[in-house]
């Protein structure tokens, strides 16, 4: 029985190493080119089961060579297991001399491979040594985590999963070592079978409390983009300031400082298959900080199934549109969807959800957890929109309040000659959308040029689209896109910045579809204008670019129908808790808090919130008890009635707390034999002195008076003797 | 350990007044005063020459009382120890000579050699306070207090003593063999005199008589009385027991407790008197099963079992 735990607690030990060793290697597939990581993996295992089972040296190291030598074998030869060692040495002894230069990138793929190998071999045993054998693990866990977090901000690989492994057995495997040590001091070590209550029990809570509260989104700014424009700076800092970022051309998530250079980059991140040309939205951003854009902060979320039509109103239902399919190959890993406006429907072949995020209609692909699921590749159906001018012309101003005030909403700051520009570019133009239409044509003339090079970055006191319009005149299509709607919102037009990729370059036709392949070159942003009875309609002030929407002079019939102003598609779209969060009906702010509160907080949430609650109370007072005592002095100090009945019950709290101090008393031990235990324990005669005092009380007939003064300082002393 | 408790004075000057005959066993000298105010029986069990006798007297001695020795023989006849009637010619009536057993602290030493009718005589004096000689009825001095020694290691040609009359033993106690250095104590203290002839009376037989009075009065509470009982029904529902401890067990543990406590001038009874005369008071009553006796188990051994497996009352 005992050697069946002590072995349970070996192989414990030995599985958990070998598990943090394999967390370095998961990323591997991800963040390199490596291949086939899972055969490392296997070498890893079949070493820690070595070390397991002890075999002769001679016979450990023959069955890793061996594993090696088929390893190898399998990838690159393809030959007689025994011709393998040959080869290796023929490789070694003709990169021999690559080994000591620095041209490590000409190594030859089996030899590093078998170097990797090599490699593996040495930290498998290092990692044994350091956590089986010496019982460390702090260290190197540390490292794992750092690890874990770099690789999970700097590049493609999530490390969702490996945190949460890495709290869960990282933390009970620290401790599993740490109680290991101790029991190495002292064999005699009691409370083991507690310490695993506690040490799950912490571990559990800890990871149910991370797992289900509330993620909050990224609070800094991404760093990678600051990292890498710090890194870039040494060089470029004297020549010229403006150039401190340099972009690469690409579809990025942070426009919270807009501006600087471009490099070109073609990387082919989609090809698209489609009847029309159309822009690809990812997200939009409405709100304008001086310096670039951040979005609505919201948390919500709306889900939508795959293969399901999507109820969103897009546009007003009296808009002539034509449904229309097209698939979509990603050629690079994103988690979300490129789509037209006017989606209706996504297929993919995994079992996906689609959560779309409602302030920026980004949507995410994730699984039926919340972890994020890269699709390679999947089919939309949506609504392409014909756009009558004459509509547009008719359309209303914009009487919804709430959408107003939400994208046409300006930095207090913005300078005046921005909103004096766009009353003069607008002047004498009636309708809406003829001033949209003055201010998206303002671009073409008056010598703004499409740059990607020379382009500024607003300076501290600077704004980034009255620098563009009044200054430096040059920029690519964030610098026209970002002007355009700030023109736009000075009117009181409602527009916003919408983000994506254009059309991209037609590659060939196939049974009258159109194949697209889209590059991070064509990543793109552009304009979205809300008319009333219309809904957002996009529009493209950048110079050298084309709105590839249609829009048509004559007017559809069904089209001058009037809209039904209360369900206008804004509106729809509004989630409930949003109106029930703004409605003039809720006077105080603490009820808007409470509501926020309450629907950010499910009832699944908050009952596992309570539970999690529970559960930490029920630690607290199982394992922070010795704290009790200061309760139970309290509890005592203030009874009024006094005699044999408050003394007991003193008496007798004064003995749990000492058992939880850990001076047990055994059933059949008497009072005066524990008291005589205690006393020496605190080195007093306190005890001795109560428990003849309580002896008194409980071996005699009642009507014996007990001096309470006398007995409280006794119990108040022992009891604060308890809390140390 | 309990922490040492005083002994009423009176007590404590007794137990001084033995311990100046016997060196290191204080312990039996109070357990021998516990029998002796709680109007109970002493059987020792020890082999010869441990100072049994010294013991004895030392106590007759220290409380001024009439010590009286019967020297127990197979030969020994009940009317040698109770006494008879002789025909005084001048009187012309049979006359009453008084046994050995008309004495306040009588020793009956070796006990179990004798034949079982010479011990039932003995038996049913200490049990009944009197002796019936020729139909007259006369009772014994008051106090009465008979140390009965048995040799545990001679069987030959003994009676071991029948559960029945075993039970009529408040304690069974064993000086055992004194430690070296205690040894030594003993030959230099009777190198020139014998210690008994220096020790004088501390107390009258009549304070003797008074203090068994005030012992009845010392009180045994409810959860004292069932803590009592709790461990003597274990003895009952023990495996190893072949017989378990009698009511008259309860009640002689009972009774040497409020002596115990008396002793240490307590006027009422803790679980440490129980936990401590338990072993004494009724190790003697517990008849073993064979099995348990060839595992090695004794008496004493199941004992000190009941009171570890019996949880101590810690409230009224």
């Amino acid at each position: 029985m005992k050697t069946m735990r002590y072995i349970a607690i070996k192989m414990l030990i030995y599985g958990l190493a070998c598990w943090l060793l394999i967390e370095w290697l998961m990323p591997l597939e991800t963040i390199s080119d490596t291949e086939g990581v899972e055969v490392f993996i296997g070498f890893v295992v079949l070493c820690f089961l070595l070390y397991f089972f002890r075999p002769p040296f001679w016979l450990s190291v023959f069955v890793k060579s061996i594993y090696i030598l088929w390893a190898l074998n399998q990838w690159f030869y393809h030959a007689s297991l025994f011709t393998a060692p040959t080869r290796i040495w023929q490789e070694t002894s003709d990169h021999a001399a690559i080994l000591f230069t620095t041209r490590l990138m000409e190594l030859s793929n089996s030899l590093r491979s078998f170097l990797f190998f090599g490699l593996l071999w040495l930290v498998a045993y290092v990692s044994y040594r350091w956590m089986v054998v010496r019982k460390r693990l702090f260290f190197f866990y540390v490292l794992t985590v750092i690890y874990v977090t770099v690789l999970d901000t700097f590049t493609l690989f999530r490390g969702n999963g490996a945190i949460v492994r890495l709290v869960a057995f990282g933390f009970f495997f620290l401790s599993l070592l740490h109680i290991e040590r101790l029991r190495e001091q002292s064999p005699a070590i009691g409370g083991i079978r507690r310490w695993w209550g506690a040490c799950l029990s912490f571990v559990g809570l800890a990871v149910l409390v991370g797992y289900f509260s509330p993620k909050l989104p990224p609070q800094w700014p991404d760093p990678v983009s600051f990292v890498k424009s710090y890194a870039a700076a040494p060089e470029e800092k004297q020549i010229d300031p403006a150039a401190l970022k340099v972009k690469k051309v690409g579809y990025g998530q942070n426009d919270s400082r807009l501006g600087g250079p471009f490099i070109a980059d073609d990387t082919v991140v989609f090809t698209a298959e489609d009847e029309r040309r159309h822009y690809w939205r990812v997200e939009t951003k409405d709100i304008y900080t001086g310096k670039g854009w951040t979005s609505f902060q919201s948390e919500q979320m709306r889900t939508l199934e795959n293969d399901m039509d999507i109820d969103y109103s897009w546009w007003s239902p009296a808009l002539k549109k034509k449904q229309i399919t097209a698939s979509i190959h990603m050629k690079k890993t994103y988690f979300h969807l490129v789509y037209p406006l006017g989606l209706k429907k996504v297929k993919a072949q995994e079992d996906v959800v689609y959560r779309m995020e409602t302030a920026t209609e980004k949507i995410y692909t994730t699984d039926r957890s919340v972890y994020t699921l890269p699709l390679t590749s999947y089919d939309l159906v949506y609504e392409y929109p014909t756009f009558s001018i004459d509509a547009l012309k008719a359309a209303p101003p914009v009487g919804d309040k709430e959408l107003l005030e939400r994208y046409t909403q300006l930095p207090e700051n913005l300078p005046k000659r921005v909103r004096d520009l766009a009353k003069q570019i607008t002047n004498g133009k009636q309708t809406q959308y003829e001033q949209v239409k003055a201010v998206e044509q303002y671009f073409h003339a008056n010598g703004y040029t499409y740059e990607t090079t020379d382009v500024a970055v607003p300076g501290k006191k600077d704004d980034y689209v009255d620098q563009f319009l009044f200054e430096t005149k040059r920029g690519y299509c964030d610098n026209f896109s970002t002007s355009m709607v700030v023109m736009l919102r000075s009117l009181g037009i409602p527009a916003r910045w919408v983000k994506g990729y254009t059309s991209g370059r037609l590659m060939e036709e196939k049974d009258g579809k159109n194949i697209y392949e889209i590059t991070n070159n064509d990543a793109h942003s552009w304009v979205e204008v809300y008319f009333s009875g219309i809904g957002w309609v996009p529009f493209e002030p950048t110079q050298g670019f084309v709105n590839p929407y249609v829009f048509t002079a004559s007017s559809p019939d069904s089209e001058t129908a009037p809209l039904p102003e209360q369900r206008t598609p804004e509106q729809s779209r509004v989630p409930l808790e949003r109106v029930r969060e703004q409605s003039p009906s809720l006077p105080s702010q603490d009820s808007g808090i409470l509501d926020r509160f309450l629907a950010a907080w499910s009832w699944k949430r908050i009952a596992i919130a309570l539970a999690a609650f529970f559960a930490f109370v029920w630690t607290a007072y199982k394992t922070r008890r010795k704290w009790w005592p200061y309760v139970t002095i309290l509890r005592f100090q203030y009874k009024r009635k006094r005699g044999d009945n408050l003394f007991a019950a003193a008496y007798l709290s004064l003995l749990r707390h000492l058992d939880d101090y850990g001076l047990k008393r055994k059933p059949h031990q008497t009072l005066r034999q524990y008291a005589a235990y205690v006393d020496d324990w605190f080195k007093t005669k306190e005890m001795t002195r109560l428990t003849m005092l309580y002896e008194k009380s409980i071996y005699l007939p009642k009507n014996n008076p007990i001096d309470w003064d006398e007995v409280r300082e006794l119990w108040e002393n022992l009891i604060k003797k308890t809390v140390s | 350990m309990a922490a040492k408790e005083m002994l009423q004075p009176s007590i404590e000057q007794v137990v001084e007044n033995i311990e100046k005959v016997i060196v290191g066993k204080r312990n039996v000298a109070i357990l021998s005063l516990v029998a002796l105010l709680a109007k109970g029986h002493v059987l020792l069990e020890d082999v010869p020459g441990v100072g049994k006798t010294m013991l004895v007297r030392a106590l007759a001695k220290s409380i001024n009382a009439q010590f009286k020795r019967i020297q127990f023989t197979p030969d020994l006849l009940p009317s040698d120890v109770t006494g008879v009637s002789i025909y005084n010619p001048r009187e012309m009536q049979f006359e009453y000579k008084p046994g050995p057993i008309m004495g306040n602290i009588v020793l009956a030493d070796e006990i179990n050699r004798t034949s079982p009718k010479t011990q039932s005589a003995l038996l049913e004096a200490m049990e009944e306070g009197n002796v019936t000689v020729d139909g007259t009825t006369r009772p014994l001095p008051r106090p009465f207090f008979v140390m009965a020694t048995q040799n545990p290691i001679e069987y030959e040609g003994t009676y071991p003593l029948p559960e029945a009359q075993l039970d009529r033993f408040l304690l069974k106690l064993s000086m055992g063999y004194p430690s070296p250095d205690e040894e030594v104590e003993i030959l230099s203290r009777v190198e020139k005199v014998q210690p008994i002839e220096e020790i004088h009376p501390v107390m009258t037989v009549d304070e003797l008589l008074e203090l068994q009075q005030k012992v009845t009065e010392v009180y045994v509470g409810d959860s004292i009385k069932r803590y009592i009982v709790d461990i003597v029904q274990r003895s009952r529902s023990n495996a190893s027991v072949y017989l378990g401890v009698s009511p008259r067990g309860s009640l002689a543990l009972m009774k040497a407790a409020q002596a115990y406590a008396f002793i240490h001038g307590r006027e009422f009874v803790i679980p440490d008197d129980i936990q401590f005369l338990a072993p004494y008071a009724l190790s003697h009553r517990i008849i073993l099963k064979s099995e348990a006796k060839l595992n090695g188990l004794s008496a004493e051994d199941i004992v000190r079992q009941m009171i570890v497996r019996t949880p101590v009352p810690i409230q009224r």
